[in-house]
């Protein structure tokens, strides 16, 4: 029966190991992009798209510098560069992209609709009333000061030089660099640098063509340099960031997983003397990530290279199970291996079913990379548990114990710390100092996605782009503005709309410049104005005058408005616009066109943001920041998942032991999972979702261990404790060396394993603590959960005692505080704060000084006494409440409901989670799952919000506020 | 405790300036009169302005009715004290629930009848000048007590008090002035209804 069910099994793993060569013989296409894994946006699938196009454009650009001493050298290596990188095939470099030819090109391309351009310094001063004049004189200026712009056809054509403005007004980027017979180039301490600018061909985020992308760079550079040695190469591109981040990775991996194995290696030999548990235990592993890799090759047809490395790690949990089964050499008699197996199969059997529902449970995630690792995982282990049970005794020959270890003294030291009455104290002082460490930990907890702390850059290219964006003056920001409208015409206003709001924010420096394809083809509309401007204040009052100034001959004609208008269409046609004008034109179908208005060197995103407030069709786009917030998306998914899993595993735990002892078993992994968190917050670390799926390997680890020291009885009690530890001290080597990772999304991870699994060992033999059927051994163990509600409870409430900028509104509901400079105006207003929760009442005084990067309020009660104090810059909130404030009031959440009171409605949509904003001209209301969670009521008759009555409510938290505020200075 | 020192010392200044057995007030007088408040809070450009007014009883109580920006009402009589805001009651404390209230009255009590022992086991008392134009000083003795957060209170007047000047340890400070102050023996009736709200 065992002998066949072994063959079943073998024939079953041959034919998974003979499939799998099949796929391998055909070559194996693992997915690699690193996009793939996530979910698709579930919201608007085309407002997705949109981004994903712009930011997979964004990423292809790539800028060199090339400098030498010797002009020539400089231009030969550029050129040569350019030509080279283009024959590689990876990129698309133009280098003769702005030719003198061209720029003479794009003037005969825009004269022809002269009489509706006009630059924004010459619009600006013709709606003046008595700008033309001005416009008239600098025109004479120009030639008389023999700038020579001029020449007389020119002069006819244009008497008030609005061309020659309108051209050098164009926001043509790179703003450092002018051309040099041909070269866009600069001169810079006795160097020449050429710039060769443009695309690379392929996505720069798949391993394979990144790879291939910065090898050509490579070779050409290393070949350039041998010709000409003091040649100085400087390159930027996300595709180079992404290289170096993944060469970092791999580089690290590999040290790590040297380390690791090597570390397992010496571990398993050393315990047991023998090569056979080794043996045993590579190939329980090996067994399960072949059968896994090929079923899974089978189910999804191809495998993300990131659901293969994390499949492998959690199947690396089953060696857990080799080492239950090969510890019981210890125990005496040690009997046959079939004996020994019957000894530890209820424990790995149990341990392995709750594993496997851990995994599954991530099938229920939206994620596509999860849905792998979860059927990966879970049929690896499967096998991996198939292989102990049903072959390993087969290949288990031994008989004659070997000598103990010094780790089994040190076992059964730690199970008497856990089972003798002599250590009642030590141990009760020991889950008490565990204890107020948890809520030490728990009151300083926080979170944070934001994924710009979650990679690190490479250094020397971060310096590299420093260094070019220094050189040529611009600084591309990773922001953009995205404007879909109907047609390209209400797409040039919408643009021609957001430029007049930027253009301030440009003068005070929230941003260094932005292009817009209105600020190359401006609308229709536009051009209309701009003509009546052109006759109503130049040509009507001042051609008479100018012409006699000017000595032409032949007075010019005054332009009509028969001339056709410039168009998109018509720019596209004659291709001799900047290139990069074609890269903010996205996308246009019959009813829809998609432009792109990019953004340099962005200082307030939040003031930046606001400025497509109330433009149609505008939106602004932080790929970073919308990727932060996915990510704390699913680091809640995570949690729920987490607490899923647990609720899984508990029937079956209940099933084998009954209710109390079943459910007592979850308490060790449980406080493992709340422990890691918290002290890891004690050490100032945020809590980010590659901690959440930590804390959900630790569960599935953490219930293995609980479930070991639960069926293990009698003489088999140390050996369980050694192979326990023995476990743990292999998951410390595999996952523990992760927290040495420069990557804080690896050492996030690695961390909280670590943690996790330090407090199931240590607390796995409290599972023994309830006998089966209710009787109990140790009366510590009733205060056990009480505390873990404790902790739990300040867990929970810990974000509203941590000063941090995200203000909890209600559950599940958060505010981000935005930049306090996003409020877009300066205040001074003393308020009267009515607070109403439930039958009490309470009152307070509030001052409030707003100013642009300063935001301050005190309240005082009506004693005269501060209560507290809120000082809000754009960098730091500071909190200040006296001892006597009412528990109920919290500061951060009054400056939460502060800012959904009175912040431009843009900004606060933008700073919920978890909610939606419905803001009419007399309320604001937050809705949540069609459920209204806070309603803001403004008196109707008012124009100024601080000058007036408000009422606000929290429904989620069931309080009232009536706020009367009187603004001091207007 | 603000308003500890307001009825303080509108019950008592001459006592204060002279250190004489003399009270401003009889036990069934009224004062009353209209204040002007400039706070001084760090963080901020100008003063913040209160005005309102006042009404003193020995044998009834406080009433100190801010007018703007926002009319508040803060009764105190020997039960407790009551604030009203837009004719809500927001606070209203039975003296047993607050220890000051009980040391207010030893202090009133004690300051009427010249007896200085209770002022002075708060702060260090300092008279300058002569009965018609004097300056006290007022330094708490016990610098970090919450109930008393100030750094120094200077109280200048004649027969009445014409300032107040309340230094906080933060740089905060409050300055009160005070006007047409008059003294009556008859309470109107919605004084009496005021004071009568408050319930033990």
């Amino acid at each position: 029966m065992k002998r066949s069910a072994a063959l079943l099994w073998l024939v079953f793993v041959l034919v998974a190991g003979g499939s799998l060569s099949l796929r391998l013989i055909h070559g194996l296409n693992f997915q690699s992009d690193l996009m793939a894994l996530l979910p698709q946006e579930e919201q608007n699938p085309a407002i997705k798209r949109t981004n994903d196009i712009v930011t997979q454009s964004l990423s292809r650009h790539v800028v060199f510098l090339v400098g030498d001493h010797d002009r020539n050298n400089a231009r030969a290596a550029a050129q040569a560069l350019a030509q080279q990188l283009n024959a590689s095939g990876h990129y698309d470099l133009p280098l003769s992209n702005l030719d003198q030819n061209q720029l003479k090109q794009m003037g005969a391309f825009y004269y022809p609709y002269r009489a509706g351009l006009l630059s924004d310094e010459d619009r600006a001063s013709l709606s003046h009333s008595n700008g033309g004049q001005g416009i008239a004189t600098r025109a004479l200026a120009q030639i008389y000061g023999g700038i020579g712009f001029a020449n007389a056809q020119l002069l006819h054509g244009d008497p008030f030089l609005l061309m020659p403005s309108f051209l050098t007004g164009l926001p043509i980027p790179l703003s450092r660099l002018s051309l040099d017979d041909g070269l866009l180039s600069l001169q810079d301490q006795g160097v020449t640098w050429v710039l060769v600018a443009g695309q690379i061909n392929d996505t720069a985020f798949a391993l394979d063509s990144q790879k291939k992308t910065v090898a050509a760079f490579d070779n050409t550079t290393q070949s350039l340099r041998a010709t000409y040695p003091t040649l100085e190469i400087l390159h930027l591109g996300a595709v180079f960031f992404a290289h170096a981040g993944a060469q970092q990775a791999m580089g690290e991996t590999t040290a790590i997983s040297i380390i690791s194995t090597l570390g397992t290696l010496l571990l398993i030999i050393g315990m047991f003397r023998a090569v056979r548990p080794l043996l045993l235990s590579l190939l329980v592993i090996g067994v399960g990530v072949g059968v896994a890799l090929a079923t899974s090759l089978w189910i999804f047809g191809e495998l993300h290279v990131g659901a293969l490395l994390f499949g492998i790690s959690l199947i690396g949990v089953s060696v857990d199970y080799s080492l239950q089964y090969c510890s019981e050499i210890f125990t005496q008699p040690i009997g046959t291996p079939h004996q020994r197996l019957q000894r530890v199969f209820a424990g790995i059997t149990l341990g392995a079913a709750t594993t496997i529902i851990g995994y599954l449970t991530l099938m229920l995630a939206p994620f596509p990379g999860l849905h792998q690792i979860a059927a990966f995982s879970a049929v690896g282990l499967l096998a991996s548990w198939l292989t102990v049970v049903l072959w390993v005794p087969f290949l288990d020959q031994k008989t004659i114990p070997p000598r103990r270890q010094p780790l089994h003294i040190f076992a059964t030291y730690f199970l008497s710390f856990w089972e003798n009455p002599a250590y009642h104290k030590q141990r009760l002082a020991l889950l008490m100092l565990v204890f107020l460490l948890g809520v030490a930990g728990a009151t300083r907890f926080h979170s944070d996605d934001d994924v710009r702390r979650m990679q690190s850059l490479a250094p020397n290219l971060v310096a590299e782009q420093a260094e070019i964006q220094k050189r040529i003056g611009t600084k591309a920001g990773s922001q953009f503005f995205i404007v879909e409208a109907p047609t390209d015409e209400t797409a040039l206003q919408a643009e021609e709309q957001l430029a007049e709001k930027l253009r301030p924010l440009v003068a005070s420096g929230a941003l260094s410049g932005f292009q817009s394809p209105a600020s190359f083809i401006p609308s229709q509309s536009r051009q209309d104005e701009n003509r009546k401007l052109q006759q109503t204040k130049l040509y009507q009052p001042l051609l008479t005058q100018q012409t006699t100034q000017l000595g032409l001959k032949d007075k010019p004609e005054t332009p009509d408005n028969k001339t056709p208008y410039l168009t998109i269409d018509a720019a596209q046609k004659q291709n001799t616009l900047p290139a990069f004008l074609s890269t903010l034109l996205i996308n246009k179908n019959e009813n829809k066109v998609t432009h792109l208005v990019s953004l340099d060197a962005v200082t307030q995103p939040d003031i930046v943001a606001a400025a497509a407030q109330g433009i149609t069709g505008v939106r602004y786009v932080d790929p970073a920041h919308d990727f932060s917030t996915l990510l704390a998306k699913y680091r809640n998914r995570a949690l729920i998942l987490l607490a899923l899993s647990a609720l899984l595993m508990a029937p079956l735990l209940v099933y084998r032991y009954g209710f109390r002892k079943g459910l007592w078993i979850m308490v060790p992994p449980l406080m493992a999972v709340c422990l890691a968190p918290a002290l890891r917050s004690l050490t100032g670390s945020a809590f980010s979702f590659f901690d959440a799926m930590a804390l959900v390997l630790v569960l599935s680890v953490g219930v293995d261990y609980a479930v070991f020291c639960a069926e293990t009885s009698g003489p088999r009690k140390p050996v369980t404790i050694f192979a326990v530890t023995m476990a743990a001290c292999t998951a410390l080597l595999s996952f523990g060396l992760l927290a040495l990772s420069q990557v804080t999304a690896v050492h996030n991870f690695g961390s909280t394993m670590s943690l996790g699994i330090l407090f199931s060992y240590l607390f796995a033999p409290m599972a023994r603590w309830i006998e089966r059927g209710g009787g109990k051994k140790n009366n510590l163990h009733s205060l056990i959960p009480l505390a873990f509600i404790m902790l739990l409870a300040a867990c929970a409430s810990a974000p509203t005692e941590t000063p941090t900028n995200i203000v909890p509104l209600a559950p599940n509901l958060t505010l981000t505080l935005p930049n306090p400079a996003t409020l877009g105006r300066t205040v001074e207003a003393t308020q009267m704060v009515t607070a109403h929760y439930g039958d009490q009442v309470f009152a307070f005084e509030a001052h409030i000084n707003a100013t642009q990067n300063h935001f301050l309020l005190v309240g005082l009660d009506l004693m005269g006494r501060k209560l507290m104090t809120i000082d809000w810059t754009p960098n730091d909130i500071h909190y200040e409440t006296a001892s006597w404030v009412p528990p109920t009031l919290h500061p951060e959440n009054i400056l939460g409901d502060i800012v959904l009171l009175y912040w431009p409605a843009m900004i606060v949509q933008q700073s919920l989670s978890g909610g939606k904003l419905v803001a009419t001209a007399h309320n604001r209301t937050i809705v949540q799952d069609n459920k209204k969670i806070w309603q803001a009521d403004y008196n109707p008759q008012t124009k100024n919000i601080w000058d007036t009555t408000i009422v606000y409510r929290n429904l989620a938290w069931g309080y009232h506020f009536e706020i009367q505020s009187v603004e001091t200075s207007p | 405790m603000r308003f500890l020192i307001l009825a303080l010392l509108f019950l008592s200044p001459a006592a204060m300036a002279a250190e004489a057995d003399q009270t401003m007030i009889g036990d069934t007088e009224i004062l009353r009169g209209h204040f002007t408040e400039q706070r001084h809070l760090q963080g901020f450009t100008g003063p913040l302005n209160a005005q309102g007014h006042f009404v003193v009883a020995p044998h009834l109580g406080l009433i100190w009715a801010v007018e703007k920006p926002f009319p508040t009402t803060t009764i105190i009589t020997p039960a407790g004290l009551v604030q009203n805001v837009n004719g809500n009651a927001v606070m209203r404390l039975p003296s047993q629930k607050i220890p000051f209230m009980q040391h207010l009255y030893d202090t009133l009590g004690g300051a009427l009848t010249g007896n200085w022992a209770a002022l002075q086991s708060d702060f260090t008392v300092v008279r300058q000048g002569d009965a018609q134009n004097w300056q006290v000083t007022l330094t708490p003795i016990q610098s970090d007590n919450p109930a008393m957060p100030f750094s120094v209170i200077t109280i200048n007047g004649h027969r009445f008090v014409d300032t107040v000047v309340m230094q906080k340890p933060d740089g905060d400070s409050d300055n009160l002035v005070f006007s047409n102050e008059m003294i009556s023996d008859v309470s109107t009736a919605a004084e009496k209804r005021a004071f009568a709200s408050v319930q033990p």
